[in-house]
């Protein structure tokens, strides 16, 4: 394999790794932050949507 | 102290004031309800000394119908164990709606709290012609009263030293009176609740009148109170009710009588200047003007978002361009050399071009936002609401939502009913958002004459603002289709209090295009850059040995998969190519214009300069030697990415607001089934016409 290829590989499998990894950390603050980055907004869970009757 | 909360009415400045005390760059805006959930910041002193404040949403008062306003009742009504309660209340008054305000005012009063009034937009109030004795105001409520302009930074210094030292419980606590016997009652009721329910006396207060007025207070409190105090409230009932008094509005009527007393005493009218606001509303909020004027600011916008954005859209590419053939000279031809320049710097160049048109959209979105034309955007278009079965209120989220789905379906947090509240959220993310924009403009580009209609018409304008038409008539549309069936329930009236016109702010309006800007080149850098590298993967592995481009194209790992699926796609028109670039752009669509430059790229690796938009004109189908785009083609892409959810982080956030996974599994479903229905009638009706 050359280094060029080899390195590409590489680069890949980061890319790939980075990608998830930072869709499952904005899920998370999803779920506590209204914006989905880290200012200093809440969110409440009183505003959810309770089962509608 | 040092734990301050910032309230007030909706649309009376809470949030500049908030900005200008904390630096903090929140989103402000001339309409109600632009702040739905609670924010923080600090106010630094020149002393080093620092506290926090903190930003609720607006409330007309402490009973909250909304879920916006329950924020704010709950934190103040210490309903809330996890939440601080703040030490301390900042309360913002509109000075030229000071009657209305100052009934939140009276109930804060009651609440005991340490308060400063802040007396803001004194400048407006000045033009109506109301003069307000600001020391007389501060001696009746018995606590400091501040006046400021808060977009103009006056009083500003003002109030950040009366926050440092004068903040004073008011000596006007309970000052209105009640007729003798429901006064009598309430305290009665009051000393049970603090005996029984253990319950300070400032909360006890509130709820006896809530108890003895509200019924709907009633059923929420009704497990929570004791046999004894449920019988004695419904013997109040009876009691108040015997003796002729209206017990649903009595306190609040004694409330305002109180206020009104201040009022006459603080108030003054001096001479009234020109009024701009009722001339302008007379033809904004026309019932046939209102319309036209509503539609030609459209019109007008994306005409302009599409003609000066040329320049810095072929100044963005060519700098893209140059950086590829830069590093391209730097790398070694080979695997290394292609995935940076084919898949990274392309894909992302691809993307970033559309930044300036980006740019200009949210100058719009803000100069209407700021001036206070949404409001009456959603006064106007509110008959239509109400005919599809939505609350007038809806509109707002749903012209937010031209910005992006996600603070539109937060903005849903102001409709009081969760039947309606869910119906917005179900249509809001149909309106085109800025993330559609770039997907739009490529292919109107690329397929759509550049004619001029009626001779000052641009075609490539009427297309766009067509597609956006198309969003906002199948959000009603399907407003309608979900207030007739599963989300059944009667439209309550509309009330929204128009703002005064003003001038945009333009510190407001460059905050939020540079925000926008930073967010947008954050994705180019992460995301997009992301998805460019594993599809240049995918689109050159696995490699064989003879073969031109397109046919290794094709037998690569995205070819394969995109002719497995493309039988799937094809009564829509789409070919393999397209279908894995509508793929790649579930997480974000504008991934959709990456995903299609890297393809082309790699079919075009040897042609250095040929754009992506001359790249997909020329792009021939093998087997029928047809072009694979057509001006159909086009426009049935871009009807698919009117309706279809391709954006992960909005379905997220409709899972949080509605607390389950149902709604936004349903959301995906039923708009990519509607996607997929429009598009293949706009394919087989366009189909019969060529």
């Amino acid at each position: 394999m050359d280094w060029q290829k080899l390195i590409s590989f590489i680069t890949v499998l980061v890319t790939l790794f980075l990608i998830v990894r930072s869709e499952i950390k904005k899920y998370k603050l999803r779920k506590t932050r209204p914006c989905g980055s880290d200012c200093n907004c809440a969110v409440l869970k009183e505003v959810s949507l309770k089962k509608l009757k | 102290m040092n734990y301050f909360a910032i309230i007030g009415n909706p649309n009376c400045g809470k949030t500049t004031i908030f900005n200008e005390l904390t630096g903090l760059r929140q989103k402000v805006g001339n309409y109600p309800g632009v702040t739905v959930e609670k924010k923080e910041g600090k106010i630094l002193f020149k002393d080093g000394t620092e506290i926090t404040l903190l930003d609720l949403p607006g409330t007309y008062s402490l009973t909250a119908n909304s879920p916006d306003e329950k924020i704010v009742s709950d934190i103040l009504l210490r309903k809330r164990i996890d939440i601080q309660r703040p030490e301390g209340i900042v309360c913002v008054v509109d000075a030229s709606n000071l009657e209305r305000n100052l009934y939140l005012v009276s109930q804060i009063i009651d609440q005991r709290f340490p308060l400063i009034i802040v007396l803001n937009m004194v400048d407006v109030a000045e033009d109506t012609g109301l003069i307000i004795d600001v020391g007389k105001l501060s001696k009746l409520l018995g606590v400091s009263v501040i006046k400021t302009v808060g977009i103009k930074r006056k009083g500003i210094d003002e109030l950040k030293r009366a926050i440092q030292g004068k903040f004073q419980v008011s000596t006007a606590v309970r000052q209105w009176k009640l007729p003798e016997i429901v006064r009598e009652e309430h305290e009665e009721l009051t000393q049970l609740l603090i005996k029984h329910n253990s319950v300070k006396e400032d909360v006890a207060v509130y709820d006896a009148a809530a108890l003895l007025s509200s019924p709907k207070q009633l059923k929420e409190f009704k497990d929570e109170l004791k046999p004894e105090i449920l019988d004695h409230v419904l013997l109040d009932h009876q009691r108040l009710e015997s003796l002729g008094y209206d017990r649903h509005s009595i306190f609040v009527k004694s409330r305002i009588e109180w206020v009104r007393s201040i009022c006459s005493e603080v108030v003054s009218i001096g001479e009234k200047k020109k009024s701009y606001t009722d001339i302008i509303d007379s033809i904004a909020t026309h019932k046939f003007w209102g319309y036209i004027i509503f539609l030609t600011l459209m019109i007008l916008m994306f005409q302009s978002i599409f003609t000066w954005a040329t320049i810095p859209m072929n100044f963005i590419s060519k700098g893209f361009d140059w950086i590829g053939y830069q590093l391209g000279a730097l790398i070694p031809h080979g695997d290394l050399h292609d995935l940076i320049i084919l898949g990274a710097v392309r894909g992302v160049g691809a993307v970033v071009t559309f930044l300036p048109q980006i740019l200009l959209l949210f100058l719009f979105l803000g100069v209407l936002e700021d001036t206070g034309y949404m409001a009456r955007a959603a006064f106007i278009m509110d008959r239509l609401m109400n005919k599809v079965g939505l609350h007038g209120k809806a509109f707002i989220p749903m012209l937010s939502s031209f910005a992006c789905a996600i603070p539109g379906i937060m903005a849903t947090r102001t409709i009081e009913n969760p039947r309606d509240r869910l119906v917005t959220m179900m249509v809001a993310p149909l309106m085109s958002c800025s993330a559609r924009l770039p997907v739009y403009s490529l292919l109107i580009a690329a397929f759509i004459p550049n004619l001029l209609v009626f001779g000052f018409w641009n075609l490539q304008g009427i297309v766009m603002i067509s597609l956006y038409m198309l969003g906002l008539v199948m959000a009603l549309l399907m407003a309608f289709i979900f207030k007739k069936t599963i989300l059944k329930g009667k439209t309550p009236d509309f009330i929204m209090e128009l703002p005064p016109y003003r001038l945009p702010s333009l510190k407001n309006i460059l905050i939020q295009m540079w925000e926008r800007s930073v967010l947008f080149l954050k994705k180019a850098g992460t995301i997009i850059l992301g998805v460019s590298i594993i599809l240049w993967f995918l689109a050159t592995y696995p490699k064989i040995e003879n073969g031109n481009p397109s046919e290794k194209l094709a037998h690569s790992f995205i070819g394969q998969a995109g002719q497995f699926i493309e039988p799937l796609m094809k009564p829509l028109g789409f070919d393999w190519k397209i279908d894995i670039s509508i793929l790649s752009s579930l997480l974000q669509r504008e991934v959709f214009v990456s995903s299609i430059s890297t393809i082309y790229n790699i079919q075009n690796a040897d042609d250095k300069t040929v754009s992506l938009k001359s790249q997909m004109q020329k792009d021939l189908d093998t087997s029928t030697g047809l072009p694979r785009f057509t001006i159909l083609t086009a426009i049935c892409i871009m009807v698919y990415y009117v309706l279809a959810m391709q954006c992960m982080s909005t379905l997220t956030v409709v899972k949080r607001e509605t607390n389950s996974w149902k709604w936004p599994f349903f959301q995906f479903a039923y708009m990519t089934g509607l996607a997929y229905l429009v598009t293949f009638i706009v394919y087989r009706v366009g189909l019969s016409f060529i």
